[in-house]
């Protein structure tokens, strides 16, 4: 009897102990951290992709996290457009990974396989729903799916424009040019006609020296350039009644069409250009125009580029004279994106949930997506109106405005089931028009294929699917 | 009566080479199961998985038939990725074969410091198939590409070709850089056999009046044909297999203009999943493969 009212009274001093950490900790971030002690000695295994994600995680997340529980976070990368297919030979195989970034385009396809775990539950323990209502609306849908929370948004991926001022804002020389041979004022375009108005203009004015415009157009990143732009143009993926492919409609030639055209402005052999290349084009100072990921605005301003795992970046040339802005078309693409997700396979399912909870909580994201070497993007609603981020160079508020706006009006990329195969296919169609191929015919062979992909998935059960993603604001706008 | 015994007292030959046979398969036994294992297995097994229905996504052991062999015939990707597969095969073969001959028929007589320069022209070969595609693209580049400079100066006008992308030229480039990589390899096997040729014979003909030519035709090229063809055959399999400077080079593009068999049998099993399918472009390219280097084997049996 002795032992049993000891045992309880111990027993309940522990769980007062508890509940009182847990109820001094503040934060969500750090109830994570508090819940995460008795984790401590663990090793978490996290996937992300390679490179610059990876430093990311590495020396702002798994280093503090250490200090913080004990915890050992341990990665294992592969380049963006393996990361799916990585993802799942893991859960079909070895089963390694307790952490997972995930691209939630291919979300419905992992949830369907049972790779990863809804969250709900340890949000309601945790008390995490209110930094998670904090995640801006154009990403917050990214983590969920049939009503469930699978991951949490953690890279607001968007395209942002990047422009020189001094060029198009504030030379008066250009202003009046422009005015006389275009009959419009010369400022940063808001459609694609005057995209490449403005872009033609720098070009024919400056040349070889400083081009019009330039993007990254190699293969596996055209499709993130192009699925706006064909909506844009009024285009949609799928006649919904019937699932056909609709990609070689009158929208999806025009787009491709002009899209391939837009080369005449641009540098010599931008067609093979990738993320990097294209990026430096613009931080040199050789091109006027570049829209693409976030990471890029920061560096162009020379902010977190001076530590050696970013020497391979070019200096900045163009520091203090760029402005930002949403892309032409005012619908620019939420392109990838990357949510945290807990595996299912998971021996530490808990102890990663918390690592996720405190990574994305409003305190550590902050810090991480003001970095530059993390090109983890802002996402969250106070991340725009942070203000230490907002003093962080002189227009550090424009582009996180212009972020903000891009968020707003963003659309995503095509999520339904197996979705990659519907992204090669694009991909190779807009590769083969950049090629030469004719545009209808490239398309139309994509949707060939396509359609062949629809049918061995099942018609009615893509329907479904689609018909979830055409449903958000941001599939169609 | 032992058997040894029984040999020596009736039939000592019969019993003698009864033994040693058996004897002999004993001792190859183990290493040919283990060829079979890991050679003939996996053949077999992706036979298996090409008449099921597995994909990564759903994993459908149940039996699917002739379906994947169906689906196979008509998918033109496949069929044109066979196609650009012997494009190259049958360009860069040819050019790797008369590079390595002309270069061996140099290196035949006495040169001053010949094994620096053996060792010089066998350094392609040694270097990384991915590092190579990786350095051709790079000399290639359009605005800082070696070779885009030097044309540039050669034609007194700056070029502006994107090698990689346009479709005249992606094929030069990944044949420049297949056949720098592993014309070596022809150069060292056929710089061996010509060695071996009875250098009596060519000098008889040499005194009959026969030119260098009909020397080369009527004489080395007979003598060396056996080695010759296995060197043909051994880079015409690599080459039908060729997936790292086509991927590291255009990544099969623009769009699917330079995809090998190869490249698109990675794309739809490790990208697309679909591993049944996979299973069946496998196996069907093993067959037509089969019968390609049986047939030419006994063709070269036939004329020996």
């Amino acid at each position: 009897m002795t032992m049993w009212r000891i045992t309880t009274a111990a027993a309940a001093l522990g769980l007062m102990f508890g509940a009182g950490q847990l109820a001094n900790a503040e934060t969500a971030g750090d109830r994570a951290v508090a819940a995460a002690q008795k984790y401590s000695g663990t090793t978490l295994s996290l996937h992300s992709e390679a490179g610059l994600q990876a430093l990311g995680w590495e020396l702002w997340n798994a280093t503090q996290w250490k200090e913080l529980t004990g915890i050992v976070v341990d990665q294992t990368s592969a380049p963006v457009n393996e990361m799916f297919v990585t993802t799942v030979q893991d859960f079909r195989g070895p089963a390694n990974f307790d952490v997972l970034d995930v691209a939630p385009a291919y979300l419905p396809d992992l949830v369907e396989i049972g790779a990863v775990v809804p969250l709900n539950d340890w949000m309601d323990e945790f008390g995490y729903w209110d930094d998670y209502n904090d995640i801006a609306g154009a990403y917050k849908g990214w983590g969920e799916y049939k009503g469930e929370v699978y991951g949490f948004p953690d890279d607001g991926d968007v395209h942002v424009m990047m422009y020189r001022k001094d060029l198009i804002d504030e030379d008066a020389d250009n202003q009046a040019e422009f005015q006389e041979k275009y009959g419009y004022k010369l400022a940063v375009p808001t459609t694609w006609k005057e995209f490449d108005e403005v872009a033609q203009f720098i070009t024919d004015k400056y040349g070889p020296d400083i081009f019009g415009a330039a993007q990254p157009r190699a293969k596996g990143l055209t499709l993130y350039f192009w699925m706006d732009m064909f909506r844009d143009y009024g285009g949609r993926f799928f006649d919904e009644a019937t699932m056909d492919c609709a990609w070689g409609s009158e929208a999806g030639v025009k787009s491709l069409t002009d899209f391939v055209n837009q080369r005449r402005y641009m540098p010599p052999g931008a067609d093979a250009w990738g993320f990097t290349e294209a990026a430096a084009s613009m931080l040199q100072g050789h091109v006027a125009m570049h829209y693409t990921w976030p990471g890029v605005g920061r560096w162009i301003q020379n902010v977190g580029t001076d530590i050696e795992a970013m020497n391979w970046v070019p200096p900045s040339h163009v520091e203090g004279k760029i402005g930002y802005a949403v892309p032409p078309g005012g619908t620019p693409e939420l392109a990838v994106g990357w949510i945290i997700s807990v595996s299912s396979k998971s021996d530490n399912q808990e102890a990663a949930y918390l690592f996720a909870q405190w990574s994305n909580s409003k305190e550590v994201s902050t810090g991480k997506t003001s970095l530059g070497y993390s090109i983890r993007d802002p996402f969250r609603i106070s991340h725009y109106s942070d203000p230490g981020f907002r003093n962080l160079w002189s227009n550090a508020g424009e582009y996180l405005d212009a972020l903000k706006t891009a968020g707003e009006n963003g659309v995503q990329d095509l999520t339904v089931i197996q979705a990659q195969k519907y992204h090669d296919l694009i991909d190779n169609a807009i590769q083969a028009a950049i090629g030469g191929e004719d545009a209808q015919s490239a398309l139309d062979t994509a949707c060939k294929q396509a359609n062949r992909v629809t049918k061995q998935i099942g018609v009615d059960r893509q329907r479904d699917v689609y018909q979830q993603f055409s449903a958000q604001e941001n599939a169609y706008r | 009566m032992t058997t040894t015994a029984a040999a020596v007292a009736g039939g000592p030959r019969t019993g003698v080479l009864l033994q040693d046979r058996r004897f002999k398969y004993w001792l190859i036994a183990p290493a040919v199961l283990v060829m079979l294992l890991v050679g003939l297995f996996p053949i077999l097994y992706s036979l298996v998985v090409s008449l099921q229905n597995v994909t990564l996504f759903d994993q459908d052991y149940s039996w699917y038939g002739f379906g994947w062999y169906e689906f196979l015939f008509e998918d033109d990707r496949f069929w044109e990725s066979m196609w650009h597969t012997a494009l190259i095969t049958v360009i860069a073969l040819p050019t790797e074969l008369i590079i390595g001959l002309l270069l061996a028929r140099m290196f035949l007589g006495n040169l001053r410091a010949k094994p620096v320069f053996i060792a010089i022209i066998l350094l392609p070969s040694v270097v990384c198939p991915i590092v190579v595609g990786a350095v051709w693209r790079l000399m290639f580049d359009t605005r800082y590409g070696p070779i885009t400079h030097f044309l540039s100066w050669v034609w007194g006008e700056t070029i502006e070709i994107t090698w990689v992308v346009d479709p005249t030229w992606v094929y030069p480039v990944i044949l420049v850089a297949e056949v720098w990589q592993w014309f070596p390899f022809m150069f060292l096997i056929l710089l061996a056999a010509l060695s071996n040729v009875d250098t009596d014979l060519t000098d008889a003909a040499e005194v009959d009046g026969a030119g260098f030519w009909t020397t080369f035709i009527r004489i080395s090229l007979p003598a060396i044909w056996p080695v010759m063809f296995i060197a043909i055959l051994i880079r015409g399999l690599d080459l039908v297999r060729i997936f790292d400077i086509v991927f590291v080079v255009t990544k099969g593009g623009p769009g699917t203009f330079t995809e090998t068999t190869p490249i698109y049998m990675y794309i739809t099993g490790f990208h697309q999943f679909e591993t049944s399918y996979t299973g069946a472009m496998v196996f069907l390219v093993i067959v037509l493969l089969s019968i390609v280097v049986v047939t030419a084997l006994r063709r070269v049996e036939i004329s020996r």
